[in-house]
């Protein structure tokens, strides 16, 4: 949030697994505000500090390699520091690979901004024998050059001064490439004759039109100079071809010349030995035992999230229906009581008893992640995903999905190319939540009771089955491109900071509370307004408890409208009114049907029996898995990717769900016939 | 000259071309990787392979190590 008090604006900026997150808590503690970059999901984290009464607000930019215009990330990082301006930029480097880092250092300074450098993990590269002489670099880069150790928060008062000098002191980075310098100059002397073009760092626009900038040469393509430029820059173009291969790959190839000279002169490596990230991962990554590693730590993370939360998440149950019951019992006018406990309590304690699964799952994955494990999911995972289309770390959200749809539709965040991402996402919904179980578990003791286990699992794998196919279709029909070739960075192992972990696992959960939970709370309204009301108007609050009451409502209604459409499988009204119910939670159709059955939940198994058939009651089973992502995963699905795509979910679904009852139905009763024919 | 997917693992060897899009190419350097690199084969089995580069470990898809062509040192 803008704030005139703050006197100063600071980004930080660095690749990733750099230790920025611990930078960032270790300069501006719990004074953080959370929000999104504008128009992206990309999370924007800003905080403050002060030092020697002055005040700096930190603009945590996110984590990035390079600062082209491929990854939503890069042109964030990057437009914020060209239009923003801020009065510095704190790049942070980690001192272990500073040949790596200093990549991302020279496009900062290609841009012209004030910079200030961090060197990180100055303890690790003194461990494994890395020496940097400071001077020489800040001498070589003309940058201020600040040592520090963030996590063991060693040199982070320096850096503040350092930062408090530096913000008034300012002067504009500046970096040549000798070879590239003559096209450079023919450029900016055509470039310069534009007025509106001056707000920029010329210099810096004509080294990315030499990188083939998509995004500066659409910026370039709208001036008045383009005309004049477009001859000589595409000879400029091929010239660089004949020398470089590729044109674009010249600037490139002079920037790593650069830092190997720099390199060379400033850091002195004695000894190597083998590390502890060397030994683990001689075992983690390996192909077989990686594997076999990887599956008892998928399921030691699945319990936790959804077996250890379990006993909070009911009691937060436990606790609104208590609330709801003593509202309802307290207030006289039953209307409002109704509204107050079955409308609105009620869908506070939906939204609520997300909290524990998602806490405990993130708090989890983070962990994971700041181990540094995490990136090895996605190289052991790749091979058999690639394989449906997926990217690696599509396994992590597909593996949660058979918790919840909610947690593993965020988990998809660390998958970098958006259309893995989307596809990752519109078919986690396919995973069996645990929300179904109880539709299974009546169905199956209702009707197959010697096959139960059966029956349950094969609803499972049903979904499993389905989620892959569709992911498969849907790559080839609607996204036409192969998953993102897997690049990713294995980074050193090391002890998760506890700060940096409990902070992203509260950044999850509230995001979720604040923007699924608004839709959620809204969803169980209406559901609620749409069974005490009808056509006829208010039935009275006790709709929900009486068969006759609700038998007029509008679910009721819009049950029986769903009748013929659903004849061929054989459901009633009630168990198409049931569905409807379905969509707030997946779980409550059981207790629907009940309602509308008029018995009590211990009594619906022996009419469950009577009413259904093993083979439409099957079909119904997999109606209830496959149908429309539940509420709180709609909500989740908006949420992250828009609603343009929360809709296309709840449509193929539907369909899908439709498709395969109806395919159960008549090959169920085929059979049927079949053994009737042959006993 | 051959791809780096078959390079074998312990092998030391240089980048000599990228023949990827150029969105690869960029990643690809980003992180340190373009023409002209020293790599040391870290791992390469039948997932994808693990290369040294500049002091860092990267894992590269096999599909997209078929495209990197590399010369032993």
């Amino acid at each position: 949030m803008p704030n005139n008090e703050d006197k100063y604006e600071i980004a930080l900026i660095g690749n990733p697994n750099v230790g920025k997150s611990t930078l960032f808590n270790a300069l501006t503690g719990e004074n953080v505000y959370i929000g999104n970059w504008p128009g992206v999901t990309v999370e924007k984290k800003e905080g403050k500090f002060s030092y020697n009464g002055e005040k700096f607000k930190v603009v945590d930019l996110p984590g990035v390699y390079s600062l082209t215009a491929n990854s939503i990330d890069e042109v964030v990082a990057r437009d914020y520091i060209l239009n923003e301006k801020p009065d510095l930029v704190v790049n942070i480097v980690d001192a272990t690979s500073l040949e790596r880092n200093l990549y991302l250092t020279l496009q900062l300074m290609e841009m012209g901004t004030n910079l200030l450098l961090a060197l990180n993990k100055m303890d690790l590269a003194e461990k494994s024998g890395i020496n940097i002489d400071i001077n020489k670099l800040e001498k070589l880069l003309g940058v201020r050059v600040v040592p520090i150790s963030a996590a063991k928060k060693m040199g982070i008062e320096e850096l503040k001064k350092v930062i408090s000098e530096e913000v008034k002191n300012k002067k504009f980075t500046k970096i040549e490439y000798p070879k590239l310098e003559p096209y450079i100059k023919k450029i900016v002397s055509i470039l310069q004759k534009d007025e509106n073009l001056k707000k920029y760092n010329l210099k810096y626009l004509a080294i990315k039109l030499l990188e083939r900038d998509k995004y500066i040469e659409e910026l370039i393509k709208n001036s008045k100079v383009w005309s004049e430029l477009s001859p000589g820059l595409n000879k400029i173009m091929e010239e660089l071809a004949k020398k470089y291969g590729e044109p674009e790959l010249g600037i490139v190839e002079e920037r790593y010349k650069i830092i190997d000279k720099i390199v060379s002169e400033v850091v002195k490596k004695t000894s190597g030995k083998l590390t502890t990230t060397q030994m683990l991962d001689d075992v983690l990554t390996d192909e077989k035992v990686g594997i076999l590693l990887l599956i008892p730590m998928l399921w030691m993370l699945f319990k936790f999230a959804f077996v250890v939360s379990s006993p909070f998440s009911a009691m937060i149950d436990y606790g609104f229906g208590v609330l709801a019951d003593i509202v309802k019992s307290s207030i006289p006018n039953k209307f409002i009581a109704s509204l107050l406990s079955d409308g609105i309590i009620s869908g506070v304690g939906a939204v609520l008893t997300f909290f524990p699964i998602l806490a405990f799952l993130f708090f989890a994955l983070s962990l994971l992640e700041e181990s540094g494990y995490m990136a090895r999911i996605p190289f052991i995972a790749d091979r058999i995903m690639n394989k449906f289309g997926l990217p690696g770390k599509a396994i992590i959200p597909l593996v949660m999905g058979f918790g919840c749809n909610v947690p593993a539709i965020m988990a998809t965040r660390t998958i970098e190319n958006e259309k893995d991402r989307i596809l990752t996402i519109i078919i986690n919904p396919l995973m069996s939540c645990s929300a179904r179980l109880p539709i299974y578990a009546f169905f199956a003791g209702a009707l197959f009771q010697k096959y139960q286990g059966l029956v349950v699992i094969s609803m499972y794998a049903l979904g499993l089955c389905l989620a892959l196919i569709l992911a498969v279709l849907f790559r080839k029909f609607i996204f036409k491109s192969s998953p993102m070739p897997l690049i990713v960075e294995l980074p050193p192992y090391h002890l998760p900071n506890l700060n940096v972990v409990l902070m992203n696992t509260w950044d999850r959960v509230y995001d979720f509370l604040k923007k699924a939970g608004t839709i959620i709370v809204f969803g169980v309204m209406l559901v609620w307004f749409l069974s005490v009301y009808g056509p006829s108007g208010f039935l009275g609050v006790d709709a929900l408890q009486n068969p006759q009451l609700i038998e007029n409502s509008y679910v009721a209604i819009i049950g029986k409208t769903l009748v013929p459409i659903f004849s061929p499988m054989g459901w009633d009204w009630r168990a198409c009114s049931a569905l409807v119910f379905g969509f707030i939670a997946k779980e409550v159709v059981v207790g629907s049907m009940a309602v509308l059955y008029g018995v009590g939940e211990e009594n619906l198994v022996s009419i469950l029996a009577k009413v259904f058939t093993p083979v439409s009651a099957y079909a119904y089973m997999a109606f209830c898995l496959i149908y429309t992502p539940c509420l709180a995963t709609l909500a989740v699905i908006k949420q992250e990717i828009g609603w343009k795509w929360a809709v296309f979910t709840l449509i193929y679904e539907l369909v899908l769900a439709y498709i395969v009852a109806l395919i159960i139905t008549v090959v169920g009763s085929g059979i049927i016939v079949v053994c009737k024919s042959l006993l | 000259m051959y791809p780096l997917a078959f390079a074998k693992e312990g092998e030391t060897v240089i980048v000599k071309s990228i023949n990827a899009g150029f969105g690869a190419i960029q990643r690809l350097s980003s992180m340190g990787l373009n023409i002209g690199s020293k790599l040391k084969v870290i791992r390469n089995q039948n997932g994808p392979v693990i290369v040294s580069v500049r002091g860092c470990n990267i894992a590269i898809g096999k599909g997209l190590a078929m495209k990197i062509i590399v010369e032993r040192v």
